[in-house]
């Protein structure tokens, strides 16, 4: 928490050197759109301005809508990040407004053109991300406590039935060794008591550095994810290790051979064959011994490894000059406080201070008997004006936004294991399958012994040991046991493994769809730079992904692939007769998802491409 | 310039006029062989005195095909093309379209990988299964020759070729085991029969059976594996199999053949393989024939479709060696056989019949086929309006067998016979369908993409009862049927209630669940 409020005022600090905000109205939950921007004018100070840009009163950033009672809290807290700002010392002496910003995290992200600040405001369920965990905390101690008052011991506490498969997942010591062993890893202290600040490390196991936010990198694509595109080898047909004129042309039907299930659908899995394949190919995966793609900035910082990082991704290892980050050059003037034009190794700790390139806002619901399900969004709230014309092109989805940066493209996305965005929907679904005789609750007989992929025994779902499984008996214990998992964020930031899936993918919802199966000819050959008739992989963009994700630690490699944005069943602008026929949920009709005639269809789609599009449906009077 | 411009356009014509006289040619043999079949059946009929059924009406024949080729019942989009397209050769259009589909080398790799893993699927498995069906798909997408493709999958050793691979592991690598189960599939014989004591019915041996085995007695696990997952074999220069309680070693031999010679190079299983695809070996044409010809009749020349021997001649011998031929004269080709054989007349005749039904191994009425579980789910699929596609993101590899609806729907409705023409349906079976979510899912107003979609204002009330019939039954209500149904929504006071009436209706008929 008390890191959080230095982030906060370092973050109002550099305003005033560098960045001038408007004070942002609240951008109130809206249908995804793209973000409106504006640009604003340098800030007046002697410093070198990075100007802001931020949502426009009249035309907010776009968020996913929020379950609906919760809609005013959210409201009021993004309203509330623009008023809480007042005066405040910043390092250069100057006053500027500022008192308590909602939490937010700082990272680096190492673009190929130029590191990019980028400050995170992360709520879970529409609060400050950091309460989750600490209210945890809280009431697993208070809990523990014996009745006298005194605090329970890690003995006692190892064998309370509760660590065997209750509340807190698996744990049970099988034997003395076991027991203190696990004693060992989480009294800290060697008190033998339990303590306030051990919980968190027992609770998380310690995952996510048993924060509430964690960041990581991943070099297994780096630099190599357009040589490596699985997309890339699958047109070039005649494996010359270009993209032939007629290869672009055979691309729709080379790419709808591997739509198994014929929906003219396809998501980046489709493009590979087996498990053992994959991990064989993991497995070989060369080292890159690179610096990370991104890097947290908090106290805990080793400056000495960002100013390598730094040296060694944009200057050959040397100091780095404004030359050498094309994309974010003013941040040389920024640190530079010798004036020599480079950056210093004693000058990267400046990084904490100086405004960011881009403010984002990460949010995870708890779903909750009124709500049922609610996805988790990420939207931009600001961003300098250096990125303004990339953010022009913004595409902005609930789940993911993408742009294009010169000769990359970012994407950052949020995911959460499904079974915690949709509890009660998912327990259901598995009950009515699994409850053969449809009587309201499983028997011995009916229940194999896992419920949602998770192993848990019978009697502990069978809480009052009737016999009878409730639905309700399931939800409660799986709410128990998840929530650690809802109390932490993670994040990862690699490139992405394709870089010509991304491409192909122009609205950037991770599927390729009908019209960009059909449309993937023209942007191969819009991406072919020197325009010889051959894309060859130097001239596909890279790209690189951050994710932001809840949910067992153990299912990253599924949590953060990149998900698809599923249907736009959530859209209410457009008819419900329209969702329901556009069964492949890809914002189109297409003739064969069309019930009607061939007449019909053909009156409807209007501008006569063969599909009938949400705004043609619309107009169906 | 411009002369070898010429030169390569003249060379570009030849290469182009060859390609279309090998495409006359196969034409002229198919349709040969097409009328063959269609004769040879006939004369058996006249000789039986039986009179055939007629010709299947398009609706009953649009969707048969879409199922025998695709697995999955057509779009009403596909029925609706279907039933007004006036061209003469609108079915053979239809078939080509469909053999053309994505789907198509996915239903056959769902079929082989049924035949290759039969059972249920086990979860801890999945993986491995789904290895499997990947790489079957692979072949069957590329349309590879058959028996490159059995050649192949016997002297896999993991790695790029880890479908493969994991079959041998799911077997345990156990000689008697895989030799029961390569036999039963690539030549269709049951010599496991003669594990223990010679086949009661048949000519084999013990020593045949040990023969074939020993083929497989020299596999291991590679202990380089490099994840749980990975699936690795290695071919050792040792290992033999002995007779049931004896020590009498059996070295490897053909079935029905010779010895292996001791001039033959490679492993084992690489030597068996050679076998497999050579012209020695008489019983894997005839098994992929008879296969095939069951996946689209209902049931083999030879039955059950995995017992081809002496003791169990083919319904239509002659028939059944000139297929063979034809099939081997294609060069293994399994998409022109099923082209073949779902153009010939016979495979168009209707399941309908008004008189007593001859007998099923005369084929003169299409067989009434039970749909396999995963036909049914992916059908329900279809109709519901497409569920978001949610299949998990498993380790990477992207697979319906990774759906836990399509699953846990399969594991229960999966059919125990091999027949696909005896329903074996259980109560468990009739619940899932009467309760099951999918059913749910498709027939409730508020659920079901299809009736959410029928709500436009698009359709008048007799075009919606008419799409849900296109839809689940593919064809066209009759007069009554329309009034009836009409009649039941207009009179309900909820329309869109009703109408989910209709679809539960109709997705609970036999129409709806068998293949006809």
């Amino acid at each position: 928490m008390r890191h959080s409020f230095v982030l906060h005022l370092m973050l109002l600090i550099s305003l005033a050197i560098g960045c001038k905000r408007q004070a942002a109205n609240p951008p109130a939950p809206q249908p995804p759109v793209p973000p409106a921007v504006t640009k604003l004018p340098p800030a007046e100070s002697n410093q070198p301005s990075t100007p802001v840009i931020e949502a426009q009163d009249n035309e907010q950033p776009s968020a996913a809508v929020p379950p609906a009672s919760d809609s005013a809290d959210a409201n009021d807290s993004i309203a509330n990040d623009a008023a809480e700002i007042e005066p405040s010392a910043s390092s250069t002496g100057e006053a500027v407004a500022a008192t308590e910003r909602p939490p937010s995290e700082r990272f680096l992200l190492l673009t190929r053109d130029g590191p990019l600040v980028i400050d995170v405001v992360l709520r879970i369920d529409n609060e400050p991300y950091t309460h989750a965990l600490e209210q945890l905390v809280d009431r697993v101690f208070h809990d523990l406590e014996e009745p006298d008052g005194k605090t329970a011991s890690w003995a006692a506490m190892i064998d309370d039935p509760r660590f065997s498969y209750g509340q807190f997942g698996n744990l049970a010591p099988e034997d003395a060794d076991q027991k203190s062993r696990l004693i060992d890893m989480y009294d800290t202290n060697r008190n033998g008591l339990v303590d306030h600040d051990e919980l968190p490390r027992f609770l998380t196991r310690n995952v996510g550095g048993s924060r509430s936010f964690s960041l990581r990198s991943s070099n297994e694509f780096r630099g190599d994810n357009r040589t490596r595109s699985p997309v890339r080898r699958l047109l070039d047909a005649n494996h010359d290790g270009a993209i032939t004129a007629d290869e672009m042309q055979a691309a729709p039907n080379r790419l709808l051979e591997r739509d198994a299930d014929d929906d003219e659908i396809l998501v980046l899995a489709d493009f590979k064959d087996s498990v053992a394949q994959e991990q064989s190919q993991m497995s070989n995966q060369r080292r890159v011994n690179a610096p990370d793609t991104a890097i947290l900035i908090d106290e805990r910082t080793r400056w000495g490894y960002v100013s390598y990082a730094l040296q060694e991704t944009y200057a050959y290892g040397e100091r780095i000059g404004a030359t050498d980050i094309p994309l974010t050059p003013e941040l040389v003037e920024l640190l530079d406080a010798n004036n020599n034009k480079l950056i210093d190794n004693n000058e990267v700790q400046k990084l904490a201070e100086v405004p960011p390139h881009l403010v984002l806002e990460v949010a995870f619901f708890n779903a909750n008997e009124a709500t049922q399900s609610a996805t988790p969004r990420i939207l931009i709230l600001s961003a300098c004006e250096s990125l303004a014309s990339v953010l022009d092109t913004a595409r902005q989805h609930p789940t993911r936004l993408s742009f294009d940066l010169p000769g990359a493209n970012v994407e950052f996305f949020v995911n959460e294991d499904p079974s915690l965005a949709n509890v009660s929907q998912t327990i259901n679904a598995q009950f009515s399958m699994l409850d053969a005789d449809n009587n309201g609750y499983l028997d011995m007989e009916e229940y194999s012994g896992q419920i949602l992929g998770i192993q848990i025994p019978f009697e502990a779902l069978d809480a009052d040991g009737d016999g009878m499984i409730f639905e309700q008996e399931v939800a409660a214990l799986l709410e128990q046991r998840q929530a650690v998992v809802r109390a932490q964020i993670r994040a990862r930031a690699a490139d992405q493994e394709d870089a010509l899936f991304r491409a192909l993918d122009t609205n950037g919802d991770g599927r390729l769809t009908a019209r960009e199966i059909y449309g993937a000819p023209a942007v191969l050959k819009a991406l072919d730079d020197d325009q010889d008739g051959q894309l060859q992989s130097h001239e596909i963009p890279g790209s690189m992904a951050v994710g932001f994700v809840r949910g067992d630690a153990n299912q990253d490699n599924a949590l953060l692939v990149m998900p698809a944005v599923s249907r736009r069943g959530d859209d209410e602008t457009l008819p419900a007769w329209f969702m329901g026929m556009d069964s492949n949920g890809d914002g189109d009709i297409s003739q064969r998802e069309f019930l009607g005639s061939r007449e019909k269809f053909q009156q409807l789609d209007t501008d006569g491409d063969g599909f009938v599009s949400g705004d043609e449906a619309s107009a169906l009077p | 310039m411009i002369r070898i411009g010429s030169i390569t356009l003249s060379i570009l014509y030849a290469a182009l006029s060859l390609s279309a006289m090998a495409d006359d040619a196969n034409a002229t043999r198919r349709a040969a062989m097409i009328e063959r079949i269609d004769g040879l059946l006939a004369e058996r009929w006249e000789a039986e005195g039986i009179e055939p059924a007629t010709r299947s009406d398009d609706g009953e024949f649009v969707r048969r095909i879409h199922l025998d080729l695709t697995g999955v019942i057509p779009r009403v989009a596909d029925v609706r093309e279907f039933l007004e397209d006036e061209r003469s050769d609108k079915r053979k259009r239809v078939i080509e379209q469909l053999l053309a589909s994505p789907r198509y080398p996915t239903h056959l790799a769902n079929t082989w990988r049924q035949v290759m893993i039969p059972g249920g699927l086990d979860l801890e498995q999945l993986q491995n299964v789904a290895g499997v069906q990947n790489w079957l798909r692979r072949q069957f997408a590329q349309n590879m020759r058959y028996d490159r493709i059995v050649s192949d999958f016997l002297v896999a050793t993991g790695g790029g070729e880890a479908g493969p691979a994991l079959y041998y592991t799911s077997l345990e690598l156990r000689p008697e085991k895989l030799a029961a189960s390569t036999a039963r599939i690539f030549l269709g014989l049951q010599i496991e029969c003669a594990e223990c004591h010679p086949h009661p019915f048949d000519h084999w041996k013990q020593e045949d059976f040990w023969g074939y085995a020993a083929f497989f007695a020299r596999l291991q696990q590679s202990e380089n594996r490099r994840g749980p997952a990975e699936v690795g074999l290695v071919d050792l220069d040792s290992g033999e199999v002995t007779l049931p309680d004896s020590e009498t070693v059996v070295p490897p031999r053909y079935p029905g053949g010779n010895p292996v010679s001791k001039e033959a190079g490679g492993t084992r299983r690489v030597q068996l393989a050679i076998w497999m695809a050579s012209r020695d070996n008489p019983y894997l044409p005839k098994a992929a024939v008879n296969r095939m010809w069951a996946h689209l009749f209902g049931r083999g020349l030879i039955d059950p479709v995995d017992d081809i021997g002496g003791h169990n001649p083919a319904s239509h011998p002659q028939l059944f060696e000139e297929l063979t031929n034809y099939f081997v004269s294609t060069g293994f080709d399994i998409k022109e056989l099923l082209r073949t054989l779902s153009n010939t007349k016979a495979y168009q005749l209707s399941s309908r019949l008004d008189r007593e039904p001859s007998p099923p191994e005369l084929f003169a009425s299409m067989a009434i086929k039970t749909m396999t579980a995963e036909q049914l789910y992916d059908s329900l699929d279809r109709i519901a309006g497409g569920r978001p596609a949610e299949i998990p993101n498993f380790l990477n590899i992207r697979s319906n067998l990774f759906d836990q609806q399509r699953l846990a729907f399969v594991g229960k409705m999966q059919m125990r016979g091999s027949n696909a023409t005896e329903f074996d349906a259980g109560v468990l079976q009739a619940l899932t369908l009467l309760n099951g979510a999918n059913i749910n899912a498709a027939s409730q107003a508020e659920q079901s993409g299809v009736l959410i979609a029928l709500d436009s204002p698009l359709f008048s009330m007799e075009e919606r009862v008419e799409t849900l019939f296109l839809g689940t039954l593919s064809r066209r209500p009759g007069k009554d049927e329309v009034s009836s149904f009409v009649a039941h929504v207009n009179e309900s006071s909820d329309q869109r209630e009703a109408l989910g009436d209709v679809m539960w209706a109709l997705l609970n008929s036999a129409e709806f669940a068998l293949n006809h």
